[in-house]
């Protein structure tokens, strides 16, 4: 595994104080300081790909005797060295238990839980840390609203409005709160862009809304929702809006006062942090209000045998010993997003994103789902497709094991959005920062052979 | 569809398992018509669709041939087919393999796309039909919308069509591990087409035989038909 030291891009090209001059891991930085000199002075002609992939030491092996290229973004995002350094720091130097201990420790252990929150707090914007609420990913967080916030604020009559093309993520607990409390589920479906209709939404919100459920980046689509508009119509008739950012905070710039979003959010491990740890963001009134989720150690206040008394939020939400080190490694993922800078991020993705788009264009028989780019629609850098007559998986399958091209083929969690496209399954390439256009390039030239060899079964 | 040609099929290894002249014939003469709803039909069996018929020697056009039994073992088939994919190191040329026995699986029936044909657990989407004949040998069917899948479909079909039920049920997954193609050793995922398919056609005979010992030692529970009727005096 390559040792690496953390160098932010362009604007701090110091070598990362905490690594002693002795070391081995500062000739390495040294040399990739000096690389990052140079793409400071060659500053346009080192795309922000080149610049970060050896910060990402997954990325450089082989897989079945070909250069691993992976596009799964989508799935999972890849962790540069800060990330797996500070975990390995946080188990090797301080790990313990947080929140109640007295020992040195586990005061530290504490102090950069707590920090990991601020992070988290200060890179959506949030107006204080007691918002975010450590979770096991973005999907417990959907069910924590769910079951705290929905069961005690819908009724019978209630209607959650959600797109078709929503992660599986954001539907199926809403099924389960509906069927509890006699709420309706209502969807949006797609326009003739092949997005979700936002005129269709804003008709549907009435004062029978309580809820709006949307993904601010689809993962299948790559449309981008106008979430500051929604919410305006949303809070225009009392109702709340939860915003599924899985696909949308790893990418680009996220606000959540901007938004005004009452509910979001994300999982770490898509944003180049460790698995096992996501976060909701809640506006504090409304998570004042809710009643816990789940129950046991650390949420509560004090406990009787007949009765128990809770917590304040965020700590009334996170019940038992939380991924402690996952957190403080989400904390060192924002920190080094945040070194390279999220509009960076997006800009450069975006011109990806272009680019993938029009090379997949020149696979004959391809059909890409989602929006067209354009001026006024701008696509993540994520494309699922099909190919005619040729199964998504056998493309996959092949890509795998002759290219070492890896892309995922299914429903990507999202089955109604699929059913509505009258498809089955289909492929999908999804690009981070730390792509190429090499990437790209290598994709299409082993998907034009494997659609060659395909076809000549046929 | 024509076999793959030397360029593309790297393997200078002959394709052994599909040369068994058993697998064509008898698998071309198998004719199972399927009744629709409306028909009753006169030897029915309920393994989980109204839609199967036992095969009967009054009814159908098979020539299974009673009494004989296949050169090849369902054991011995396994390790035929396990050697040929083992003689096959790159992972790219076992599924020029598959895709070439893709090509060779017998056509299925429309009227056998049915839900509770669907494969539980695919990636993709595959359906098994699954009979049982007087005889009490085990066939099968199968289609995919995946060629790879289908290699797979072909391959298991190829195995355990025609053979004894308890043959069937006893192949585990360790022993077809060699099959794995495009799911990197031993992964239990979802994905993992061949062993979903080989636990159908595992849990399906289970069931086939279970219902045809219930029809064989239970015959008032079901209608007396006039041309076969099986009772503890015989047939």
């Amino acid at each position: 595994m390559v040792e690496g030291v953390f160098v932010k891009l362009p604007s701090f090209p110091f070598l990362n104080p905490a690594v002693s001059p002795s070391s081995p891991n500062c000739r390495l930085g040294f040399r990739r300081f000096s690389a990052s000199l140079s793409a400071v002075v060659k500053e346009g002609s080192v795309s922000l790909g080149h610049s970060t992939r050896p910060d990402f030491p997954i990325l450089h092996q082989e897989v079945n005797g070909s250069k691993l290229v992976y596009l799964d973004n989508a799935a999972t995002s890849q962790k540069p060295t800060a990330v797996l350094k500070a975990l390995q720091n946080y188990y090797e130097t301080y790990n313990s238990n947080v929140h109640r201990g007295i020992h040195y420790l586990s005061a530290k252990a504490t102090d950069e839980y707590e920090l990991a929150r601020k992070k988290v707090a200060a890179f959506i914007n949030a107006s204080d840390s007691t918002e975010i609420v450590f979770t096991r990913n973005a999907t417990e967080a959907i069910n924590l609203v769910a079951y705290s916030w929905g069961l005690s604020n819908l009724r019978p009559g209630s209607e959650i409005i959600l797109s078709i093309a929503e992660h599986h993520s954001a539907i199926v607990p809403w099924q389960t709160i509906a069927q509890k409390t006699g709420a309706i589920l209502r969807f949006v479906s797609l326009d003739e862009n092949e997005v979700p209709d936002v005129e269709e939404l804003r008709g549907m919100i009435s004062e029978r809304t309580e809820l709006v459920v949307v993904h601010h980046v689809s993962n299948v689509l790559g449309s981008v929702l106008p979430i500051e508009d929604i919410v305006i119509w949303a809070h225009a008739v009392g109702a709340k809006v939860l915003v599924d950012a899985c696909q949308s905070v790893p990418h680009m710039v996220v606000d959540v006062q901007g938004l005004d979003a009452d509910f979001l959010v994300a999982s770490s491990h898509k944003m180049c942090g460790p698995t096992g740890v996501g976060f909701l963001f809640g506006k504090s009134n409304l998570l004042l209000d809710m009643p816990p989720f789940l129950g046991g150690g650390e949420m509560i206040s004090d406990v009787f045998l007949d009765h128990s008394t809770y917590a304040e939020p965020p700590s009334r939400f996170e019940a038992g010993t939380p991924a402690i080190g996952e957190a403080i490694g989400l904390g060192a993922a924002i920190d080094y997003l945040s070194g390279i800078g999220m509009q960076k991020i997006h800009d450069y993705e975006m011109e990806l994103a272009n680019y993938l788009y029009e090379k997949l264009c020149s696979v004959p028989n391809i059909r890409i789902y989602g929006p067209k780019p354009s001026d006024n629609i701008h696509r993540a850098a994520l494309c699922s497709f099909n190919v005619e007559n040729i199964h998504p998986t056998d493309l996959a399958t092949f890509l795998d094991q002759q290219h070492g091209v890896a892309i995922r083929s299914g429903h990507h969690c999202a089955q109604p959005l699929h059913r509505h496209l009258g498809v089955n399954a289909s492929a999908r390439a999804s690009l981070h920062f730390y792509n190429t256009r090499e990437d790209v390039d290598e994709f299409i030239r082993s998907l034009d052979d494997t659609v060659s060899f395909f076809n000549s079964f046929k | 569809m024509t076999p793959l040609s030397t360029t593309t099929t790297p393997s200078s290894l002959p394709i052994l398992c599909f040369s068994d002249k058993h697998y064509f014939p008898i698998a071309e003469n198998v004719r199972l018509k399927l009744p629709t709803l409306n028909i009753k039909p006169k030897f029915v069996c309920n393994s989980g669709s109204r839609d199967f018929l036992v095969v009967s020697s009054c009814s159908t056009k098979v020539q299974t041939p009673s009494g004989a039994t296949y050169k090849q073992g369902v054991s011995d088939k396994v390790k035929l087919l396990v050697s040929e994919f083992r003689s096959l190191t790159e992972p790219i040329d076992r599924v020029k393999r598959l895709l070439y026995y893709a090509a060779m699986l017998a056509p299925f029936d429309e009227s056998a796309r049915l839900p509770e044909n669907r494969v539980k657990g695919c990636a993709t989407q595959v359906w098994l039909d699954a009979r049982i004949d007087k005889n009490g040998k085990v066939w099968f069917r199968a289609d995919s919308d995946s060629e790879i899948s289908k290699g797979f479909c072909s391959c298991l079909i190829w195995v355990m069509d025609g053979a004894d039920p308890e043959e069937v049920i006893g192949v585990t997954a360790e022993e077809l591990a060699e099959l794995n193609v495009g799911v990197h050793g031993k992964v239990q995922s979802r994905v993992n087409t061949w062993q979903n398919v080989l636990i159908s056609m595992r849990d399906r005979t289970a069931a086939l035989v279970a219902e045809r010992r219930v029809k064989l030692t239970h015959p008032l529970r079901r209608p007396p038909f006039s041309s076969l009727l099986v009772s503890s005096d015989g047939i």
